[in-house]
């Protein structure tokens, strides 16, 4: 019992730990986006003859070598790209239309480049839609939960799930901060759909109480 | 009876299933084309029209009325026309030969100015960043949700993403550069005598006896009301007759009706939306209610054309509505860039086949032996259904949606592998009643989930709403017709 009491309270701890550790995380250096969700380069150029997005990632394997980048074709047309990159340097920029000319024999220059400087998108801008929406959710859910489960407590079942929620939130968030996974439209999504998933088996567990604690009636009757 | 029933399932199971992942196909022109409708894709899956804004940084010398404070107070005009000191000064070298002699003075001093579009002082990033949340208002009021907006609030370069659809990227266009500046200006002069700040609100009215008319209506401050009153009065045409001689003049021909205009002498106003003008006109009437009607479009006899002059008043009445930009765009670039992963296409389709049917279809069949297979089949018709119903009723496939796909597919799987599991034990009828007790009323916070996402505007939420709420209706229709009719079997 003691045993089990105290690894309770080293989880807790641990937690607790990881939640500072991610909120300090936070406010030092922020959240780790994602190469398109962060500020960056995009460097277009028109190629004048059919290219793939293979043919060009080979090209910027090259280039940019450990550097993270996006490439997409621009327009319908197929002859021209558009590369994502964090930031590009001269050399870069000379290198890239060098095997640009090799790979598909034209002849372009550094100034047949265009290159724009993207802003980010930011995190509560993407957030922000989600909100409402999955309080309603859970507001209706845990509404219903209160009506369904009155037999069996369902206010301080209803409170710790929401107490659970939050912790749940705040440990992944935390998480997504420490170990610096890029952040995207995508992951802030799978956030919502933890929760989702979270009061799914909140209504589970708890239809399976219920249906027990009717049977153990049944039982006694 | 059983049996037929069994067979006649599973048969009808891989027919749609052939349908839905192979394709119907049918030669024209000599060409096999596909007659099964393609998925509606979001511009996250299939590319964004991408269209770059810079700050407008354009100077222009104009010859302006300036006040005591130094604040302009208008351009100065002579008849609609804007004219510069020097045409003024020596009205001989100008083009226009207008008569001047019925021009008010005006108490303003003029000179001649350099006015940038964007005042140096107005490029803050609080300005910058109220631009944003103006152009997003905008959008919103034309319902407009599928787009990604980012500023850089130190240069103010806005890029916008937009669903590749060139009617939807002309007004996204327009919501993004039209400043919305409202103005009612002397004709005479160029004197401002109304703005946005005397507005409270514009709206659309319409009306449909034997034609269509679409008014954009200016709904005035109690301020600005008083000022169109003064207005309307001032602004009329001034008839020199007296009333007698009139109505005798109504009696002549109508060459001596053009000798009466040379007698009248009209005072216009110009009304203007983001230096263009609307109309030139003056009133007929005093205007006491605060309110204005402004024609825009013609008289319609089709209701398509009527519906075009409606959008574009809407599309007024949201940009006064929504206020002046503190700082104007101008358009830098506008280019379609597919999305990554559009050039993986089929290869995720083939991924996604690979581990949403064949690895489920071997774990059941390992698992489950005989009814393993029926349910591996069952598996393969309800993707197969669940993605007929996502093409012909346009849900639109964005990244987020297709995960949801994923996640409502797996949902069904563990419904078919609790039946599966309950008929080692139970007969179908049984199963099918306890595991759909229990799996449905766990599912009520899906349930609430597609009810309130397919309700929410935004666009990658509400694709997700969509295909959450088609998953969960299938389930319920597919499982009780097929999932029973086809594992209900003797042994």
């Amino acid at each position: 019992m003691d045993i089990n009491k105290n690894s309770k309270k080293i989880v807790i701890l641990g937690l607790i730990l990881l939640m500072i550790a991610g909120l300090i995380v936070v406010a030092l250096k922020g959240f780790n986006v994602s190469l398109l969700f962060g500020k960056h380069e995009a460097i277009e150029l028109k190629v004048g003859k059919e290219v793939n997005i293979s043919q060009i990632e080979e090209i910027c394997d090259d280039v940019f070598q450990d550097k993270k980048y996006v490439a997409k074709e621009l327009e319908v047309f197929g002859d021209s790209l558009q590369i994502n990159v964090k930031s590009i340097t001269d050399e870069e920029k000379a290198n890239l239309i060098s095997k640009v000319n090799e790979k598909f024999e034209t002849e372009k220059t550094v100034e047949d480049l265009n290159v724009y400087s993207i802003s980010n998108k930011r995190i509560r801008d993407v957030v922000k839609p989600y909100i409402m929406p999955m309080l309603l959710i859970m507001v209706i859910v845990y509404i219903y939960s209160l009506i369904r489960f009155r037999n069996i407590q369902s206010v301080s079942l209803v409170m710790d799930s929401i107490l659970k929620m939050i912790l749940a939130e705040a440990i992944l968030v935390s998480l997504i901060a420490i170990v610096r996974i890029p952040v995207d439209d995508f992951v802030i999504f799978l956030l919502m759909v933890v929760v989702i998933a979270k009061l799914v088996s909140f209504v589970n567990r708890n239809e399976r109480k219920l249906a027990q604690s009717v049977e153990i009636t049944n039982e006694e009757k | 009876m059983k049996k037929w029933k069994v067979v006649i399932g599973t048969l009808f199971v891989i027919l749609v299933s052939i349908v839905a992942f192979v394709g119907v196909y049918q030669k024209e022109n000599g060409v096999w084309r596909n007659l099964v409708a393609d998925y509606q894709y979001g511009m996250d899956v299939e590319g964004a029209r991408e269209l770059r804004y810079a700050v407008d940084d354009k100077e222009e010398e104009k010859y302006v009325y300036v006040d005591e404070q130094g604040n302009i107070q208008g351009e100065v005009w002579k008849e609609g026309s804007s004219v510069t000191q020097e045409e003024e000064e020596n009205p001989e070298n100008a083009e226009d030969t207008t008569d001047t002699e019925n021009v008010e003075e005006v108490p303003y001093a003029k000179e001649t100015r350099k006015i940038k579009v964007n005042p140096d002082d107005k490029l803050t990033k609080e300005n910058f960043e109220q631009a944003k949340k103006m152009i997003q208002k905008r959008l919103k009021q034309e319902e407009l949700d599928e787009y990604n907006l980012r500023i850089d609030d130190v240069t103010g370069k806005l890029v916008i993403e937009s669903e590749n659809d060139d009617e939807t990227v002309h007004l996204v266009e327009q919501l993004a550069s039209k400043p919305g500046k409202f103005q009612i200006i002397d004709y005479q002069n160029g004197l401002v005598l109304m703005d946005n700040l005397d507005i409270k609100n514009a709206s659309v009215v319409y009306s449909n006896q034997s034609t269509y008319n679409t008014y954009l209506q200016i709904e005035f401050n109690k301020e600005g009301a008083q000022k169109l009153k003064d207005i309307s009065n001032k602004y009329v045409e001034i008839k020199e007759e007296t009333e007698g001689e009139e109505q005798e003049q109504t009696e002549e021909n109508a060459e001596e009706n053009s000798e009466e205009e040379k007698e009248t002498e009209k005072k216009m106003v110009s009304i203007v939306f983001d230096d263009d003008t609307m109309m030139t006109t003056y009133f007929g009437e005093e205007m006491s209610s605060g309110l204005l009607q402004i024609a825009v479009g013609q008289e319609r006899t089709k209701y398509e054309d009527f519906l075009e002059d409606y959008q574009s008043a809407k599309t007024l009445a949201n940009m006064i509505n929504s206020g002046v930009l503190p700082v104007t765009y101008e358009l830098e670039t506008d280019n379609f860039v597919k999305s990554e992963w559009i050039a993986s296409k089929q290869n995720l389709e083939i991924t996604f086949f690979v581990i949403l049917v064949v690895v489920p279809a071997i774990f059941y069949i390992v698992k489950f032996k005989k009814n393993g297979v029926l349910a591996a089949i069952l598996n393969m018709g309800y993707i197969a259904v669940l993605s007929l119903i996502f093409k012909y009723t346009n849900v639109e496939m964005t990244i987020n949606a297709v995960f949801a796909s994923i996640l409502m597919i797996v949902v069904n799987m563990a419904f078919i592998k609790m039946i599966v599991k309950h008929l080692e034990t139970q007969k179908i009828g049984q199963a099918y009643a306890e595991v759909s007790k229990k799996f449905y009323l766990a599912s009520i916070p899906l349930v609430v989930t597609a009810l309130v996402f397919t309700f929410t505007q935004n666009y990658a939420i509400n694709s997700v709403g969509m295909v959450v709420f088609w998953a969960m209706i299938l389930n319920v229709l597919y499982n009780v017709a097929l999932t029973r009719t086809v594992l209900d079997r003797e042994d």
